[in-house]
């Protein structure tokens, strides 16, 4: 007896090891970083004494200004989509996803080439009007205030879509029950409706923030220091660059790590449920001139965060296509898609090896695992990337020494292909596992239970049952991993191996370089590929909509 | 000794005691039935016997083989109360899915069908079959792997009840036609009688009671028991010095051999008659209502409620004799 259960538990212990042995490797970078808080303490002074504060003062004004914005944009449309039917309200219920295509650096070059001298609005105001009138309505949107339009503009989709869940899952019988104790639309909205939804949407808000302190290629196109801009500068200007640099990762870090607390509270909220049974809510139409009025304005956030830059786009590819395409396209296509499939294929099968690990045991582990495994989401590509360079580097020292080498190290490790990849993965993990995870729970354990009981081994239940139970979920993970790589910037431009060119940084280097037109290019592709998840999940929405 | 034997299970979550102290044996062929209510343990007796959950004392023997295995290797089929086939599997793909290479997959799988009636449908999928037909699937991919023990979790709950009877016979059938020992969980009385050969009560986590169906309809022996047979009185009542100290005052026939302390008198509805004549036990009748055949009366009778069946009505408030029938009165001692 004593042998075969401690036959048993090895096997899972086998699972458990494993998992926290890569865990224990994804986690590595931000302990490096959370270390440094405390690692030469005197360049904190420095640190103050020299460098300037007004990014301090920038990141919080932008994320802050995003929030808001991203609340009129996103909160309003949802409750219109998940209530009303109006013209429009089929495409828009996912085309206001759509913005969130346009990484926030193409959104913002794209805006930039619109409202240049050169662009579409001055040429079309000088031909009209004169050249005087033209330089009078001139409007410089390359200003903080400028930026946080842009921001809120390509990031209020995350606010849209967790307002949208919660508004279509919370059940009719609530807002039935407030309007029959005599409450109005009015406070049935204020006092029933908005407080069930309050969770959800400020884990959207969370992660627009995330992706406001994310941000680079915008807000270094628009000359606006922030964190992340502020991690590069010293970076690649001081001599101890790479010190303020860490330092600055850390402070952004700790306050990344308050709003990840926060946020799982209100999560923690959000599962206090009346054990009310669910009861979609029967949408009403709106007809006539409201209900075109009411289309007309859900579709504005789509029609300038999505359909006039891409439109933009396409006119510039159009011109310069012939000058990039052929070779130069084809390598950039190739890398972006090496280095995207072979980390979202790594990402969903440690993905996997994690939720399975969590779903044969009940260790505490497991859970721990997975909690570490998403916090990368959070944290800003640059923070990551400083945070796998310096243990990256610091093996190169070492190695080097190994060899005797003289003068500086080497670069064995760091600027090498692995390297990047396993930023990838450190930012992207989440992405995979909460999808890949979701998947696992739909599979009853019930069935895992018939096929031990059939005799079939736990590696043998994950080929047999789960794999093919998983397929498309598991196809769906690759995909949304495999478009966040695509689309990232900041982490592949500190970690890239040198000459080694993806469509997000040549897109951003060639609108650095003034080739806003011919940068459309590479941007187009992105946002194209970008387009496929949302449209496939849409799909599949529809189809379990239908079947339910 | 072929057969289950199981010996002294005990098993806690966390702090609350699951499982005291079972022991129960089947012979080699014998059904048999646990029965409890839903929190009594049962299903949970049926996982540690799959190897799904450990005990924490107590063992267990197959055919007189310690069963410690773990569960893929326990020779124990399992049939899930929600059946869990595997959704991306057909039929004969689900019913051949434990079987080993040894095994001649073709002959089996054709066995199976037959004896579970399904010929014909071993390309379908799961979700192209009706209820009883994916529970026949189940029981045929356990039964595939040949296993000494077959245990079945509420085989019969996700069945309405014009398919139950039917599917209470085939299941019958095919156990006898196997002669395979077989142990099913249920809650329902009449699934264990019309299936079991021999009936185990679990209440609060204790064995309370095992007896054939007939035994156990005539002698509950425990509230427990006689709470899932239902049409039985229960009155609580003390003891001292062979007599009623507290409770209904039965006769001094039936409570002078008892020793001193707490017992439930235990007797079925109609052991309790309403009388013409005048006797000891006067009780006032609280409200009857029309059963199909006569009348079911509830009536107080110092201060305790005992249930009678009646031809005649029996109008609210009138006072009414009760008659004992006093072989039919058993009386479980409380500890």
């Amino acid at each position: 007896m004593a042998q075969t259960a401690k036959q048993k538990r090895f096997s899972v212990h086998y699972w458990l090891l494993i998992s926290t042995v890569v865990a224990a490797f994804i986690a590595f970078p931000l302990l490096v970083i959370l270390y440094h808080l405390f690692y030469e303490p005197h360049i904190w002074t420095t640190l103050f004494t020299t460098l300037r504060t007004g990014y301090i003062f920038n990141t919080f004004y932008l994320a802050a200004g995003a929030i808001f914005l991203s609340l009129i944009l996103g909160v309003p449309t949802a409750w219109a989509i998940s209530n009303y039917r109006f013209p429009g309200s089929r495409f828009l219920e996912w085309g206001l996803i759509l913005p969130l295509t346009i990484p926030t650096y193409i959104l913002s070059i794209t805006y930039a080439g619109i409202f240049d001298f050169s662009g579409p609005i001055q040429r079309f105001l000088r031909s009209t009007y004169g050249t005087e009138t033209a330089q009078n309505w001139y409007i410089d949107i390359m200003t903080p205030n400028g930026l946080l339009v842009l921001l809120a503009l390509s990031l209020y989709p995350y606010v849209y879509v967790a307002a949208k869940t919660a508004f279509g899952m919370r059940s009719a019988s609530y807002t039935e029950a407030a309007r029959s104790l005599g409450a109005g639309k009015i406070k049935t909205f204020t006092k029933v409706v908005l407080p069930l939804a309050r969770p959800a949407i400020f884990g959207g808000l969370f992660l627009v923030v995330m992706e406001v302190f994310n941000d680079y290629g915008a807000a270094r196109y628009f000359g606006v220091p922030t964190f992340t801009t502020e991690i590069f500068r010293s970076w690649f200007s001081r001599e101890d660059g790479l010190s303020i640099a860490v330092k600055l990762s850390a402070l952004l870090l700790v306050v990344i790590i308050f709003l990840i607390r926060a946020e799982r509270t209100q999560r923690g909220l959000a599962q206090r449920s009346g054990g009310v049974r669910l009861r979609p809510v029967r949408r009403t139409e709106i007809k006539g001139w409201k209900g075109i009025l009411t289309g007309a304005v859900c579709s504005l956030p789509v029609v300038f965060g999505f359909a006039i830059p891409v439109a933009q786009l396409g006119y510039w590819s159009g011109l310069t296509v012939q000058k990039i395409a052929g070779h130069e396209l084809g390598v950039l296509i190739l890398n972006s898609c090496l280095v995207a499939l072979v980390t979202s294929v790594l990402v969903v099968s440690i993905a996997v090896l994690f939720a399975y690990t969590r779903r044969i045991t009940s260790h505490q582990l497991g859970h721990f695992i997975s909690q570490i495994s998403v916090i990368g989401y959070a944290i800003p590509g640059a923070v990551i990337a400083v945070g796998v360079l310096l243990p990256f580097a610091f093996a190169d020292r070492q190695l080097h020494q190994w060899f005797g080498g003289e003068g500086r190290a080497q670069l064995w490790l760091s600027g090498t292909f692995g390297c990047l990849v396993f930023a990838y993965i450190v930012r992207f993990m989440a992405v995979g596992f909460n999808g890949v995870e979701a998947g696992f729970e739909k599979v009853s354990t019930r069935l895992d239970e018939a096929g031990r009981s059939l005799g079939r081994k736990k590696g043998s239940l994950l080929l047999r049952i789960h794999f093919p139970l998983l397929k498309t979920t598991l196809a769906g993970a690759l995909l949304l991993v495999f478009v966040d790589v695509l689309k990232e910037l900041p982490l592949t431009l500190i970690l890239r191996p040198f000459g080694f060119d993806t469509l997000a940084t040549r897109t951003f280097e060639l609108a650095n370089d003034e080739l806003i037109a011919q940068s459309a290019v590479p941007a187009l592709v992105i946002v194209m590929v970008g387009i496929m998840p949302i449209f496939l999940l849409h799909k599949v929405i529809n189809k379990q909509a239908w079947k339910g | 000794m072929e057969g289950i034997t199981v010996k002294g299970i005990s098993k806690r979550f966390g702090n609350t005691p699951v499982l005291t102290g079972i022991s129960l044996t089947a012979a080699q062929g014998e059904c048999m039935a646990l029965l409890g209510e839903s929190g009594s343990g049962k299903t949970t007796l049926l996982r540690i016997l799959a190897g799904l959950e450990t005990p924490d004392q107590g063992t267990l023997q197959l055919n007189g083989i310690a069963l410690d295995q773990p569960a893929e290797q326990r020779p124990v089929g399992l049939v899930f109360q929600d059946y869990a086939l595997f959704p991306h599997l057909t039929v004969a793909k689900n019913i051949c899915f434990g079987m080993t290479k040894k095994q001649d997959k073709p002959t089996i799988l054709k066995e199976m069908l037959q004896l579970v009636d399904l010929e014909g449908f071993q390309k379908r999928y799961p979700h192209q079959l009706s209820g009883g037909q994916q529970q026949r699937v189940a029981i045929a991919r356990a039964l595939a792997t040949k296993p000494d023990l077959l245990l079945l979790d509420e085989p019969f709950s996700n069945l309405d009840a014009s398919l139950r009877k039917q599917v209470r016979q085939e299941i019958s059938a095919i156990l006898k036609h196997t002669h395979t020992t077989s142990l099913f969980v249920t809650h329902d009385l009449e699934d264990a009688l019309a299936v079991a050969d021999k009936i185990v009560v679990l209440a609060h986590g204790k064995n309370v009671r095992t007896a054939s169906p007939p035994e156990l309809c005539r002698h509950p022996k425990h509230p427990a028991v006689a709470a899932l047979l239902g049409n039985w009185n229960q009155l609580e009542i003390t003891i001292r010095s062979g007599k009623v100290a507290h409770g209904v005052h039965l006769p001094e026939r039936l409570t002078a051999p008892l020793k001193d302390g707490q017992y439930t008198a235990l007797f079925p509805y109609d052991a309790a008659r309403p009388s013409s004549e005048k006797t000891p036990l006067s009780s006032r009748v609280d409200h009857s209502f029309y059963n199909g055949h006569g009348f079911t009366g509830t009536l107080l009778c110092q201060e305790s409620v005992i249930r009678t069946f009646s031809r005649e009505e029996l109008p609210a408030g009138a006072e009414v004799y009760l008659e004992l029938e006093e072989k039919n009165i058993q009386f479980y001692a409380h500890e």
